[in-house]
């Protein structure tokens, strides 16, 4: 069991680095998801299987989703050529 | 039938319905907000006036420390029939453009209500949530790039404050395994140690951030400056007492006679110097009246930290006084934006809005006999009584923006009635409906400026009740009103 | 100077999570609320899934809320959404052709989604989960055709009238607790044996309200959101924001 709790930290570690590492927004976006994906495993682990399925739908599925179609309309809304900095 | 879930359920029942009863018919759906409104403060005076002794009532049947309780005592009950009142008084009676904001003003409605009634403080958390989001709604409401701006960063300010304030009731749950307030208070040894005055200030930080607390106010000038002013009147009128409120229902029944009031006091003595001295320099009306509430509620801060009784007393009195007045200014910057010097002569154009303003300038500022006046001698008095080096520090920076206070509101007063130049040329008529708004808040001050002496007593009574602190616990603990008992060991 | 109280709050706030991460003990919480709801929660409501009598029983006024606040989310960013493009927008029509794998494995998937969202649903007081999470892969299940065919029309009239009546059959619930002499939202209908279906009184009943209502909302803000406006208004406000920013900056 500890094994699987290292390793979802682990993922979870690299994912949140990630985040503000990466260029673009699209794929920081998707490693927030991957951060909420590993803590509804740890969830589990804690015999919580509620609270990891709602982290699971909503912290991977639905949040990021939300943040994505707001992204997409800002880049929209945006001149071409200006979408790559801030 | 009368019960005071009504008051929760009846705003939120219309909100989720008002979509559907505005593709039937538009007419019918502009009906629906005001009754509503109407109803709850029937509900709610029924109960204030019959009222002998506090009740907690207990939701969903379960007793008190394990289901949620209403915690009702006249305090309660006084803010449950002034924010119906308050929302009738500043509904959006012209507004054509759409049924969304008349949703979440019932929202508002019901979620402010929730958070004056409950006695539980997770239950407490989830109103101020649903508070802030339909106010974050209403700030938008203004449809232009500026308020989008501002209402972003409220948003952000607002996010932070709520993990602080989730936070800060993760760790007293920790401490103590309730979410009950009274049942908190019953088990306060255990929150006198440095975590439990860590939760206190996060939760004051997190809630401040309503109730326009020194660090985490930076949201306030931008959002009032380019909401609209019926928004500005609620936020800064009754959203922010009602986290005050919460603030201070907390303080009365875990942190009584602890540390917890010296921080009250420092934050409140720094929002009053920031807040005064920046309104003092504010170049615009709306801005400076944003400034200014910052300071008011800073003194609201002060006087709820003086111990006792006499701390509950100041603390109402000068935040019932701030509820009263500052919508009504608000309400006055509707054609008088821009900046100050471009108001020369307005008080031509709009007699009865200058006047208005002298009135309720006069009662900020505490010129007797104005209840602001009577707000401030309670204030004085109890900081003296208090008798405490800091208490006195506060006493001395009061009357300093007290001195500022009426330098820049008179600043403005001069200004609104000096002769008219070629260069104020936008017209400063005020709308009829603001006018009357302003006005029936005139009425009231000048009704409670007559009857001053039943009011006080009436004042400290409610006072003495809620600062009771047993009282608090046993009403909850040992006699909440379950209609069909359960079987509970 | 905005930088500079930035920074004196930051570190105002890391001394204050010090002082709790000096003096917290982990793992010595008292349980006084939650081993007594551990007790007798099987017996006062019936319900298998304890989490289900917390969140709908001793707590159902919290979860009122919780839907409240969807709601208020929902309909704050619908009146943001409608000021900026003025009047209900039209899907792009050039936007470009998804896939044939995006498209059938969406086909494939919807029924598959529906299902399993309808039954974390109804058997929210049973097993984990319950009308939010199920509510949420409802919702799932009618955005995915949206993504895969973007002009993709979606009823927002029928889902405001599932909000609403959902929402309005929650509260409804809990009033008539009320009118049989009973608090606001008390369970009633009995117990039923525990672990079946039709258990746990009224607690299914709010959480079919719960999904139906969270789905609905999801749905159409999530169609809101993909519908895309007329770009012009759009770019004006960005623009005019920026230079506010730039302002407050200063």
């Amino acid at each position: 069991m500890i094994w699987v709790v290292a390793l979802m930290v682990i993922i979870m570690l690299t994912a949140a680095v990630a985040v503000l590492v990466v260029e673009s927004h699209i794929s920081a976006l998707a490693a927030t998801s991957a951060v909420s994906l590993a803590l509804s495993v740890l969830f589990v682990v804690l015999k919580a299987p509620d609270v990891a399925m709602t982290e699971a739908v909503v912290g991977a599925g639905l949040s990021t989703l939300i943040l994505a179609l707001a992204l997409h309309r800002i880049l929209q809304a945006q001149p071409a050529g200006e979408d790559n900095d801030a | 039938m009368n019960n005071i879930a009504f008051n929760i359920a009846l705003p939120l029942l219309a909100a989720f319905l008002l979509p559907v009863i505005h593709n039937g018919s538009a007419k019918a759906s502009r009906l629906v907000g005001p009754f509503v409104l109407l109803a709850m403060c029937w509900f709610a005076a029924a109960y204030f006036i019959f009222i002998e002794h506090p009740v907690a009532l207990a939701l969903g049947g379960f007793l008190p420390p394990l289901g949620i309780s209403f915690h009702l005592d006249q305090l309660s009950l006084l803010m449950a029939v002034i924010i119906p009142l308050m929302l009738l008084l500043l509904w959006p009676y012209t507004n054509r453009e759409g049924f969304r904001e008349e949703a979440l003003l019932l929202l508002l409605a019901g979620a402010s209500s929730g958070m004056a009634l409950s006695g539980d403080l997770f239950n407490i958390y989830v109103f101020y949530e649903l508070l802030s989001v339909a106010s974050f709604g209403l700030a938008a409401s203004t449809h232009n790039g500026a308020a989008f701006a501002a209402t972003f960063r409220y948003l952000v300010i607002s996010g932070l404050g709520t993990v602080l304030a989730l936070t800060g009731i993760g760790l007293i749950y920790t401490q103590t395994g309730t979410l009950n307030l009274a049942h908190i208070g019953q088990l306060a040894a255990q929150l006198d140690n440095n975590v439990g005055l860590a939760a206190f200030a996060l939760i004051v930080l997190g809630i401040g951030v309503k109730a326009e607390i020194f660090p985490v106010n930076g949201w306030v000038p931008e959002v009032y400056a380019t909401a609209k002013p019926r928004i500005s009147a609620l936020l800064a009128g009754l959203i922010s007492k009602l986290a005050v409120l919460a603030i201070v229902r907390l303080l009365v029944v875990a942190y009584a006679d602890t540390d917890a009031l010296s921080l009250l006091l420092v934050l409140g003595i720094l929002g009053i110097i920031w807040g005064e001295l920046s309104a003092w320099r504010a170049k615009d009306l709306k801005r400076m009246f944003a400034f200014s509430s910052i300071g008011q509620l800073g003194m609201v801060l002060v006087a709820f930290s003086i111990p006792g009784e006499a701390g509950m007393f100041a603390g109402l009195a000068m935040m019932l006084h701030h509820l009263l007045v500052k919508p009504a200014l608000f309400m006055l910057t509707e054609n008088w934006s821009g900046s100050i010097s471009s108001l020369t002569g307005a008080a031509r154009q709009s007699p009865l809005g200058a006047a208005l303003f002298i009135l309720f300038a006069l009662s900020l500022i505490g010129v007797p006999p104005f209840p602001g006046f009577w707000a401030k001698l309670i204030m004085v008095t109890g900081l003296v009584g208090a008798d405490d080096s800091l208490y006195l520090l506060a006493l001395g920076i009061l009357l300093t923006a007290t001195v500022i206070e009426a330098n820049y509101l008179i600043r403005c007063a001069i200004q609104l009635y000096a002769p008219a130049d070629e260069n104020s040329s936008q017209s400063a008529k005020h709308g009829r409906l603001t006018l009357s708004i302003s006005s029936a808040l005139g009425v009231v001050l000048i009704i409670s400026l007559f009857s001053i002496t039943p009011l006080g007593n009436k004042l400290y009574q409610i006072a003495a009740e809620a600062s009771n602190r047993s009282l608090y616990i046993n009403t909850t603990l040992s006699n909440a009103q379950v209609p069909a008992l359960r079987k509970i060991q | 100077m905005r930088n500079y109280s930035a920074l004196l709050f930051a570190s105002g706030l890391a001394f204050l999570l010090m002082v709790i991460a000096w003096q917290f003990t982990i793992g010595g919480a008292p349980m006084l609320i939650g081993n007594a709801i551990l007790q007798q929660a099987a017996d006062e409501l019936g319900a298998a899934n304890l989490v289900t009598s917390v969140v709908l029983g001793y707590r159902g006024i919290d979860t009122l809320g919780e839907i409240a606040i969807l709601f208020t989310a929902a309909t704050a960013t619908s009146l943001v959404l409608s000021s900026i493009s003025g009047q209900r927008s039209r899907p792009a029509p050039n936007t470009a052709q998804s896939g044939t794998i995006l498209i059938s494995s969406s086909r494939l998937l919807f029924p598959l989604l529906l299902t399993l969202g309808l039954y974390i649903v109804l058997h929210g007081h049973l097993t984990p989960g319950g009308g939010f999470q199920g509510g949420v892969i409802l919702a799932a299940a009618f955005f995915l055709p949206l993504l895969a065919v973007p002009g993709h029309g979606v009823n927002h009239s029928g889902l405001a009238l599932v909000e609403g009546f959902s929402g309005a059959a929650f509260i409804l619930i809990g009033i008539i607790a009320l009118f049989q002499g009973n608090a606001f939202l008390q369970p009633f209908m009995g117990h039923g044996a525990m672990g079946s279906l039709f258990s746990a009184g009224t607690l299914p009943l709010l959480y079919i309200a719960v999904g139906l209502k969270v789905g609905a909302e999801l749905s159409g803000l999530l169609a809101n959101l993909a519908e895309i406006g007329p770009a012009h208004p759009v770019a004006e406000i960005s623009v005019e924001t920026q230079s506010v920013k730039g302002s407050a900056h200063q």
